[in-house]
């Protein structure tokens, strides 16, 4: 079950942490989850924290890992910086005597800013499909742990799929492809790598920032009409995705040329909130067709040696409404 | 009876001027400033070090930065985190291009370089007030993270951007433990609060609350305007510059732009409306207030069982509170805590007569 495959590496470190603490030989292992269900970020936070939970619970009906059963307890972060690190403080003696195993707070910021306290209290900081590039020198941070990709893999493993779709990486050569990045230090941390590549494999590559929070990309859409570029590369964030979509469906880019990376992994960005009105249901049917078609595509793409998450996680995912990453 | 200045007198000028003329003032301050110098640290846990005291000092000393612009100049900002922002990364930048530089004397160049940046925002409230200044300064809230996030520089081409403190080493002493950090913190605000106190008590603190109360008529008894609003403007920079800096270096010890953006300048704002406007104590008040009273709520809401209020529901209840408890506040004391304060003690000194 894919479920089970991506989750695979948490799981190994789950059991890397109990055994790290496992002298104090406890029955139960604990996660302070500094989760975050309101704010700006909300829908994000909810998503994930509930998902985190319930795999907490499905690791707990199965008898826990190696008997060792888990617990945790969540505080409100907003996403914000000083309030995730108020949380590890409360949070990172553990709760009735159970050990903390982990901290994940799914926020670079507070990952950052709690790196030094994880290192120095030995707990393990989690940071699942994101986190600071060199922190996967486990020899710099021992208890770091960046699970399955970090921004550079990442994008490059983007690469390399756009590589399969043109049928090799050989043929990127004289290829165009475009970046529509968030203007972050998040967005910007893969520019140097993107060059990189597109040096070692001869594409031109235009990078084009969005500024946060990305509610307008009108005239970087029609750059990329003019360009016309092969493909994009998407690396949103937040409200950024669903009007990089929207907008290119209006300026007639096809969406299946639109890659896009972790943070593009809602549904609820590309599916249509409301139902249409009878005069656009037409362009609502292409749209579908588009997006079945990218999905197929992506389906084809799950079978890939390449170890990268976007795939697996969308074969588990038939619905056609699906996007794809 | 217990706040009485009775039998209390001065037989030199110079005690009649100093900081504190009560005798009651003194004992209590030097009696605190003891306490939490020498006993807290003592005492106090990880927690409440970085996640209480040394955030509250820090806010405390932005409000007093801000107060001194706001509250006795009468010039109204919406930038205190962009200038959080320019003191926290020139800090960063003093630290990692001049070897050996004190830390402390980082954090006062730090506080300089917002100082300018400050006084260049600040250059239009020589034409215009109020609400419009508002909107120049709000300039300034937009520039400088846009500013810091564009040009690699600052971060010293960090990829991510976001920047990791250096050790705190002063004298050779290593405070980078939580118990360090919040000693090196309250030291910092302590110092600065003082000077703060004797600034506006000063010809210059006496020159901005006449430009505050009515500039014109100020202009007319000879003070200078530009002058004396301009170096509100670089004093509170200065402030919130040390601010920024202590901030992203003895309590988190990472700065990223994104920390400082307009809820900051607001947070800031809010700290001196519910602390006091033209108050030096009020700014610890009302940080307190903006600092303690969530974490109270979040703690107090972690003690109810589990699963009996949905988390988000919980959270979102939180904010209901505290939002009722900060206009219920400001009912009762539009003029802020300080004021309460105030009361508090005239009402001692009468004590226990009611008269």
């Amino acid at each position: 079950m894919s479920f089970k495959k991506a989750f695979k590496p948490l799981a190994l470190a789950l059991a890397l942490g109990s055994i790290s603490l496992g002298a104090q030989a406890a029955a139960e292992q604990y996660f302070p989850l500094q989760s975050y269900r309101i704010g700006p970020y909300a829908a994000g936070g909810t998503g994930f924290f509930g998902g985190f939970i319930d795999y907490l619970q499905y690791v707990n009906a199965n008898g826990g890992v190696n008997g060792v059963k888990l617990t945790w307890s969540e505080c409100e972060t907003e996403y914000v910086v000083e309030k995730g690190v108020e949380c590890y403080e409360r949070l990172k003696k553990g709760l009735n005597g159970a050990p903390t195993a982990a901290t994940n707070p799914l926020s670079v910021g507070i990952a950052y800013a709690t790196l030094d306290r994880s290192t120095a209290d030995k707990i393990p900081l989690i940071t699942i499909n994101h986190g600071r590039t060199d922190s996967t020198d486990g020899r710099v941070f021992p208890y770091a742990f960046p699970l399955q990709l970090n921004p550079y893999s990442e994008v490059s493993a983007i690469v390399n799929y756009i590589g399969q779709q043109v049928g090799g990486l050989d043929k990127l050569k004289g290829k165009k492809i475009v970046t529509l990045y968030h203007g972050s230090p998040y967005g910007k941390e893969t520019n140097e790598v993107l060059e990189k590549l597109a040096s070692k494999y001869g594409f031109t590559l235009t990078l084009l920032e969005v500024p946060h929070p990305g509610n307008e990309q009108q005239s970087q859409w029609l750059n990329i009409r003019r360009i016309q570029p092969d493909y994009v590369i998407l690396r949103g964030w937040g409200v950024m995705n669903p009007v990089a979509l929207k907008t290119a469906q209006k300026l007639g880019y096809p969406t299946d040329r639109i890659i896009g990376n972790i943070w593009s992994n809602s549904e609820d960005d590309a599916a249509r909130p409301a139902p249409p009105p009878r005069a656009s249901s037409r362009s609502r049917l292409t749209h579908r067709a588009r997006l079945s078609r990218c999905c197929r595509a992506s389906r084809k793409a799950s079978s890939m040696p390449a170890r990268a998450t976007w795939p697996t996680r969308n074969a588990s995912a038939p619905s056609i409404t699906t996007w794809a990453w | 009876m217990l706040y009485s200045e009775a039998g209390q007198f001065s037989t030199r000028y110079a005690a009649d001027r100093r900081l504190f003329r009560l005798r009651q003032d003194r004992l209590g301050l030097g009696l605190l400033l003891v306490f939490a110098f020498a006993v807290v640290p003592q005492v106090g846990n990880d927690y409440w070090f970085s996640a209480i005291l040394t955030p509250f000092l820090v806010l405390s000393l932005a409000g007093l930065g801000l107060n001194l612009l706001t509250g006795y100049a009468g010039q109204l900002s919406l930038g205190s985190a962009a200038f959080m922002a320019a003191g926290a990364f020139a800090t960063y930048n003093f630290q990692l291009r001049i070897e050996g530089l004190p830390l402390l004397a980082s954090f006062a160049l730090g506080g300089a370089v917002a100082a300018l940046l400050s006084l260049v925002f600040g250059l239009p409230s020589l034409r215009i007030k109020g609400f419009y200044l508002i909107v120049s300064t709000l300039a300034a809230q937009f520039l400088v993270p846009w500013a810091l996030v564009k040009y690699g520089w600052f971060s010293n081409y960090n990829a991510s951007g976001v920047i990791s403190a250096p050790r705190l080493d002063i004298f050779g002493l290593d405070l980078s433990s939580p118990a360090g950090r919040y000693v090196l913190t309250l030291g910092v605000v302590v110092a600065l609060a003082f000077l703060a106190r004797n600034i506006v008590r000063s010809e210059l603190g006496r020159n901005w609350m006449a430009v505050r109360d009515m500039d014109t008529a100020a202009a007319v008894i000879g003070i200078p305007l530009a002058r004396t609003k301009l170096l509100a403007f670089a004093i509170s920079g200065f402030y919130l510059g040390v601010a920024g800096a202590l901030w992203a270096f003895t309590y988190l010890g990472t700065v990223e732009p994104h920390g400082f953006d307009l809820n900051r300048s607001f947070q800031v704002l809010f700290i001196i409306i519910i602390g006091g406007m033209g108050s030096i104590l009020g700014n610890f008040l009302g940080a307190a207030f903006i600092v303690l009273f969530p974490l109270l709520l979040s703690n107090l809401a972690g003690l109810l069982p589990g699963g009996l209020i949905d988390p988000g529901q919980l959270e979102n209840i939180q904010k209901m509170i505290f939002g009722a408890l900060i206009i219920v506040f400001l009912i009762r004391e539009p003029e802020g805590l300080a004021r309460l304060w105030q009361q508090f003690r005239a009402r001692l000194r009468r004590w226990p007569l009611r008269y």
